[in-house]
């Protein structure tokens, strides 16, 4: 057996880095309000998005469970055979590095967008994921420690979202429904689709001590940043109306509304040093997934070379994937919705196809298909 | 082998840090206080070409604060005009004038001349302001009324140098102590806009010529003020242009409606000696409506709760001896109110301009019944059947029971 990572987190550490990962760039860009119709009563398709991630996610936790101590890259092997496993996983390890330049890009164009038009996009994207390479290089322990220090962000954003109540008014938030549900059918998807992101989580979970606590910790970080996002919805559309939903970066705009007693005012930079903080350590995660899979992917010993190259495909795909920020929102509210739950669900459909087959045909022998890097039977926790 | 490593390491550590230190401290895209022009106030008229003509008002930090009389010297503000095609293109051209770079996050005033908007609408300025990253959501927009922006950012306030300054405490003290000027920020204006059934207004701004000064004593180093200017009233909008005006007290009674009105002055006739005025201030009131459409037919009903102190009366009242008094003056400035906000709708109604949010009540209460009057509710406004009740509870009567009397 090749122990590629021997860092092992706890399941708190592991909320932690789940929920950086939820509420990074996209708490800029914010994609689930913007450019969706019917802002005002957002909180709806909020809501149905989280319901249905919190399955989705639930469904992925349990089968990562059913082999405790493989990564869902080896364990897809283990349940679609070698070749048919390898394309699966190599299809996850292919959106993680897509989505870390993705999240790199959303950033660094929410940052040149909003403050700083004359620097280049590439400086922030390269900052950024070299900070999430250098950290992913270290294994997971050092990303984890990050995340729990980048989840203070998490906190500020609750904050950020109260402090501006001299501009609100809550009349904004109605109608209910003016347009019928299926704006925020829309909505769920894109707002699934980013929960889907977390897909990474098939990756963690062999490291994480407590097994025990991995199922209710990922309910807890869908509940936590679920309430989080809702609550900044209803913010954005309590400040800004029906505008909500056509500004770029409406997170950071809200921000810029916080006047307290005609003193405490532009305290935005903390907030994007904040995010800035968040998306390194997202990269960071995916790109650590990203690696250590495709190290198990073709039995290297070890993952750490892999991450530089990775994030340097992340960084060149930043720059190539979107020619500017509209682009990158028209993917995001577009394209992401139906791509990712495509290769995610799609994925773990056939994952859990193999499982059932496995289940029915070959009871005893679950293991059969394995890689010879399998640590321990899996039988074992049933 | 080691050293190479170590060295690696090191390059690895200092191509870090310094791209941290070049990103994160802004030395990127600096922007240092020294080379900043502050924009305190901007203007925005037609230049006769018909192009668009801005003019900014600059502080001039180095004329501001220091000794009392130093103000008088020299004027803390300079001001600037370009002409462009764009509100962007004539921004950029203020480095034509300004040595520095002209910086708009301090700017708290847009200020547009009347013509503009009767004769382009809102379109063309307002993209610039609400896309670009500089100008501030929190910045207060207001229309001149038949003068220009221009002549109106010259003009000079007593007490105040920094006209921008002045002009942002008349218009706090017009907001808290009148309520005759809408309270609206660039953010709500442009909410309205977008909003369903409800129209923007924006601020009234007037230019005050002042009569020249012929005797002048002392010293004659700086001209005295020229004109001096004061806030008051609404711009009204339908759609993108603007079509009308509230004045003073109609915007008043349109607050009232909106439940803005902070604290101000109410008169009316003295009950029983109709020549006489008393005069009421009003300490705190709340304003709401309703509006219930049934087909065609719309009828909204306006309830405002306002509480006051008795503030000056002409002719003399004892209140000891006559407590039904108290009703009669409650029942004066009830009808006050109640003629400002009537006045208001009308004035309104007849510009066809919903800037009360009847139409948004309906849709947000109502959606699907605003689909059916949406189109229709150009023809709708204008008739709608108003009613409106007005309850005001007097307090107190000063420090006085009863008023002085020459026997």
């Amino acid at each position: 057996m090749k122990q590629q990572e021997r860092g092992r987190i706890s399941a708190f550490q592991y909320m932690c880095i789940l929920l950086v990962i939820r509420m990074t760039a996209t708490t800029v860009a914010f994609p689930f309000m913007t450019g969706h119709e019917s802002p005002t009563d957002a909180w709806i398709g909020a809501l149905i998005g989280i319901g249905g991630s919190l399955v989705l996610l639930e469904l992925m936790v349990r089968l990562s469970l059913y082999f405790p101590d493989m990564t869902v890259v080896q364990f897809s092997q283990a349940l679609l055979g070698k070749f048919f496993g390898g394309i699966a996983a190599l299809l996850l390890v292919g959106f993680w590095v897509f989505d870390a330049a993705v999240t790199a890009r959303a950033m660094g164009s929410a940052l040149v967008n909003a403050f700083m038009p004359e620097t280049p996009v590439l400086v922030f994207i390269i900052v950024t994921v070299f900070f999430g390479a250098n950290g992913a290089r270290q294994g997971l322990e050092i990303t984890a420690r990050w995340s729990e220090l980048a989840t203070v962000g998490v906190l500020m954003t609750a904050i950020m979202l109260v402090l501006p109540f001299k501009a609100m008014s809550f009349q904004n938030l109605l109608p209910i429904l003016p347009y019928g549900l299926s704006p925020h059918l829309k909505r769920a998807a894109t707002m699934t689709s980013m929960f889907l992101r977390l897909s990474v989580l098939g990756m963690m979970i062999p490291y994480v001590r407590n097994k025990k606590d991995v199922l209710r910790y990922t309910r807890y970080t869908v509940i936590v940043s679920g309430i989080v996002l809702t609550a900044q919805s209803i913010a954005l559309v309590a400040v800004f109306g029906s505008r909500a939903a056509t500004s770029a970066v409406p997170t950071l705009q809200l921000v810029r509304q916080i006047t307290i007693g005609e003193f405490f005012e532009r305290i935005e930079i903390i907030p994007v040093s904040l995010w800035l903080l968040n998306s390194g350590v997202n990269i960071g995660a995916f790109i650590w997934a990203s690696s250590l899979g495709l190290a198990q992917l073709f039995n290297l010993n070890r993952f750490e070379p892999l991450t530089y190259p990775i994030g340097g495909l992340a960084v060149l795909l930043g720059m190539v994937l979107f020619k500017n920020y509209v682009e990158q929102v028209r993917y995001l509210i577009g394209l992401q919705p139906i791509l990712v739950p495509l290769v995610v669900l799609g994925v773990y459909l056939l994952l859990y196809a193999g499982f059932i087959f496995k289940r029915l045909w070959f009871p005893k022998r679950t293991n059969s298909g394995a890689p010879a890097a399998l640590e321990a039977d899996p039988d074992d926790t049933k | 082998m080691i050293p190479n490593r170590w060295l690696v390491h090191m390059t690895a550590c200092l191509v870090t840090i310094t791209l941290v230190m070049t990103v994160t401290s802004g030395c990127w895209s600096r922007k240092e206080i020294e080379d900043l022009a502050f924009v305190m106030a901007m203007g925005v008229d037609r230049s006769p070409s018909g192009n668009i003509q801005m003019t900014a008002q600059f502080a001039k930090p180095g004329a501001m604060g220091g000794a009392q009389d130093q103000a008088s010297q020299e004027k803390p503000f300079w001001v600037a005009t370009t002409e462009g095609d764009t509100m962007f293109e004539a921004f950029r051209k203020l480095g034509y004038l300004s040595p520095k770079r002209p910086y708009l996050p301090h700017n708290d005033f847009y200020l547009f001349g009347e013509d503009i908007f009767r004769e382009f609408g809102l379109k063309p300025f307002l993209d610039f302001i609400i896309r670009d990253t500089e100008p501030r959501l929190s910045a207060r927009i207001g229309v001149v009324r038949s003068t220009s922006a221009k002549d109106f950012l010259q003009a000079e306030f007593e007490g105040m140098p920094l006209s921008s300054e002045a002009l942002r405490g008349i218009m706090n003290h017009l907001m808290n102590a009148w309520g005759t000027i809408p309270d609206i920020t660039i953010r709500e204006f442009v909410d309205r806009m977008e909003s369903e059934g409800i129209e923007p207004i924006a601020m009234g701004a007037e230019l005050i010529p002042l009569a020249p000064d012929v005797e002048i004593e002392g010293d004659p180093t700086r001209e005295q003020i020229k004109a001096t200017a004061t806030l008051g009233g609404a711009a009204v909008f339908k759609g993108d242009y603007l079509v009308g005006w509230l004045d003073g007290f109609e915007t008043r009674g349109l607050n009232w409606i909106l439940g803005k009105v902070k604290n101000t002055v109410v008169e009316f006739p003295h009950p029983g000696h109709e020549d006489k005025i008393v005069s009421v201030g009003i300490l705190r009131a709340t304003g709401k409506f309703k509006v219930e459409a049934e087909g065609n037919r719309v009828r909204a009903s306006i309830e405002v709760n306002a509480v006051g102190n008795l503030g000056c009366v002409q002719e003399p009242v004892d209140l000891m001896k006559e407590p039904e008094l108290w009703t009669k003056l409650e029942a004066g400035a009830q009808s006050t109110i109640e003629d400002e906000i009537s006045r208001a709708v009308a004035t309104l109604q007849r510009l066809g301009s919903d800037a009360v949010g009847f139409g948004q009540y309906i849709f947000r209460r109502n959606p699907r019944q605003w689909a059916t009057l949406r189109e229709r509710w150009d023809e709708i406004f204008p008739a709608i059947e108003v009613s409106t009740s007005v309850k005001v509870h007097l307090r107190e009567m000063g420090v006085i029971l009863k008023s002085t009397e020459s026997r």
